[in-house]
């Protein structure tokens, strides 16, 4: 029974190399809870878009000199994200991204935030785009 | 020693001397035939499989950007389809949840038979149905998590069957995925068979099936020197490390011989429904990914007055996957029996033109895993796996490349789905001509095809009709 003995020593070995791994991974990024932010697209249907969003600190004034990265996932794995270029703002907390929805369906965007102090929040939103015009639901997480 | 339920009857030893055999081909053939060479693609794939179990679980949710979405929902798809049609079943072979297999057997018992009654493909037919209508209801492509729970379910599943009973019966009768490779390499290139038929006939102790001190014999108990097709076989060449006189073959053919061999399989009801509901269920999988199939849920949503997704599904399945294949095909076989002026149970009317659906299944598979999925996505693994490496604070591959995805031009896709789809039907018109020039008795005339090529012409316009509309990605917001 050399081949059980084998696949044993196998296994164990490689469950070791798991839980080794298992303990290192760095933790999601942390939300800056002052931070507020909103997304509301023009549209949701499949084309050329732009996203407006909104950013605010915790009493609700207006944040200004934010960098925003914004990337757009489908829910399907696999699809390439659309990743916002050109990012115009902040003017009195409103930011403009251009964006382009490549196909109908449930999209993730998530809106990541950099303050010049260092603060950071990343806010994730889902959307419904259609294909017909008909404008869908939007979900924030 | 058993022969396999599918093989049917016990054929004479015969079989033509291959005349390409992949074993014997320098330095591949011998690292097939290596001791070891399973175990340690298994390990491999053991690997990945944890790596989709960990950041499944403990992963960012957003499928795109977790290795197990990308890795199971992309990868392992696109590479069943291309592994089957250029090779054979290479998953089956190195299957990570067959690998608690010897534990299993070392810890359970192990020595029951798997009941007579399931001995057939009608359970491995409603766990197919019952996987994909999950996948459906659950919306598995958007979920790490639920997906990691999937490949835990694998494992035990496997495990807890190996260890009750022999024979394999996880792999031969019960799992999914091997339920699709299996009839998926109906038509695969490479095919298990005997180098001399006369070495096996005075062969005594059988090592390729019985196994031997070191190798296991055939986990699903084929008989190489009878074996006429690849359905059940696992290709996991133990049957050629067993062999005492290296007689055991991986032989080159044409992929489409086994399916126009009339004698390749029994004519069996399950057998043969099961490759039919095989091209409906190809159909049915790329329909629920366009905009109509969430306008006809909505219209049985109002209709029956339910909002749950589930029981819609449910009745879509039952209509797509089983009402229309068995009752168009019945209607077929009917119809052709009587143009024929055959006298015959409606059984061997459908099982002489059923594997003609191999063909055409296979090509809606490929060219909606294969292509749509695949060709479009196989780069995507690039940035998740340095998004993966950057949470554990390794650099090596540095920032994600969010723009990697596709490996052709977007322009390409349309026609090379259409192409795939059109050579698909032709290899089953192809089919449909041998099998009946090859009919029992006498040939079938051309009137008596008809049925079955206008069925076969059904499923390939809807299926182009399908894979030509733009396809949506739904499932983590619900309708409402």
């Amino acid at each position: 029974m050399i081949k059980t003995n084998a696949i044993l020593k196998s296994i164990v070995l490689f469950a070791l190399l798991l839980l080794a791994a298992c303990g290192s991974r760095v933790s999601q990024q942390e939300s800056d809870a002052d931070i507020r932010v909103d997304l509301a697209p023009e549209s949701t249907v499949v084309g050329p878009t732009t996203l407006n969003i909104t950013v605010t600190d915790g009493g609700g004034a207006p944040i200004d000199d934010a960098t925003l990265n914004v990337k757009g996932d489908m829910s399907h794995a696999g699809m390439t994200p659309v990743l916002a270029e050109g990012i115009d703002g902040g003017q009195q907390g409103l930011y403009t991204a251009p964006f382009e929805w490549t196909m109908a369906g449930d999209w993730i965007v998530t809106v990541d935030v950099s303050l010049p102090d260092g603060r950071s929040t990343s806010q994730r939103f889902e959307l419904a785009v259609s294909g017909d015009g008909a404008m869908d639901d939007m979900h924030e997480q | 020693m058993a022969q396999s339920d599918i093989q049917g009857k016990i054929d004479p030893l015969f079989q033509p001397t291959p005349r390409f055999d992949l074993l014997q081909a320098p330095l591949l053939g011998r690292l097939l035939r290596w001791r070891w060479a399973r175990l340690v693609v298994q390990l491999l794939t053991l690997l990945v499989a944890a790596l989709v179990l960990y950041d499944g679980f403990t992963g960012p949710q957003v499928a795109p950007n977790n290795l197990a979405t990308v890795t199971v929902w992309v990868h392992y798809r696109g590479f069943v389809v291309f592994a089957l049609l250029l090779a054979g079943n290479l998953f089956c072979m190195s299957c990570p949840f067959t690998l608690p297999r010897t534990l299993a057997r070392r810890f359970g018992r192990g020595a029951r038979r798997w009941p007579r009654r399931l001995r057939n493909k009608w359970t491995a037919i409603a766990v197919l149905l019952l996987f994909l209508w999950l996948y459906e209801w659950l919306d598995l492509w958007a979920s790490p998590w639920l997906t990691a729970w999937i490949v835990v379910a694998y494992f035990v599943a496997s495990f807890v069957l190996e260890a009750m009973f022999a024979e394999s019966p996880f792999c031969k009768y019960v799992c999914p995925l091997g339920t699709f490779n299996f009839a998926g390499s109906t038509i695969s290139p490479l095919q298990i068979t005997v180098r001399d038929a006369d070495v096996c006939r005075t062969c005594e102790g059988k090592e390729c099936i019985n196994g031997s001190a070191e190798v296991s014999g055939c986990g699903t108990e084929l008989f190489p020197p009878q074996m006429t097709s690849n359905m059940d076989c696992v290709l996991c060449l133990d049957c050629a490390r067993a062999c005492p006189y290296d007689n055991v073959a991986l032989a080159a053919r044409s992929p489409l011989r086994e399916v126009s061999d009339p004698a390749a399989w029994p004519r069996r009801w399950d057998l043969n429904l099961l490759i039919v509901i095989f091209a409906f269920v190809a159909l049915s999988n790329a329909f629920g990914m366009v905009a109509p199939v969430y306008e006809l849920e909505r219209q049985m949503m109002g209709l029956l007055g339910t909002q749950n997704e589930g029981v819609i599904l449910a009745l879509l399945f039952g209509l797509l996957n089983l009402l229309l294949p068995i009752s168009l095909t019945l209607g077929a076989a009917w119809l052709s029996r009587r143009l024929a002026s055959r006298k015959e149970a409606l059984r061997i009317s459908l099982a002489r033109y059923a594997p003609a659906f191999a063909p055409l299944a296979f090509a809606i598979w490929l060219a909606h895993y294969g292509g749509f999925h695949f060709l479009t996505s196989a780069l995507t693994i690039v940035p998740v796996l340095q998004s993966f490496l950057l949470d554990h604070r390794i650099t090596v591959l540095g920032q994600p490349d969010w723009t990697m995805g596709p490996i052709i031009p977007a322009g390409w896709l349309d026609p090379l789905e259409l192409l795939v789809v059109l050579a698909g039907f032709a290899a089953s018109l192809y089919v449909v001509a041998q099998r009946a020039r090859r009919a029992e008795q006498s040939p079938d005339p051309p009137l008596a095809q008809l049925p079955w090529l206008l069925l076969l012409l059904l499923l390939a316009l809807a299926a182009m009709a399908v894979l030509l509309m733009p396809m949506e990605m739904r499932g983590t917001i619900q309708a409402g």
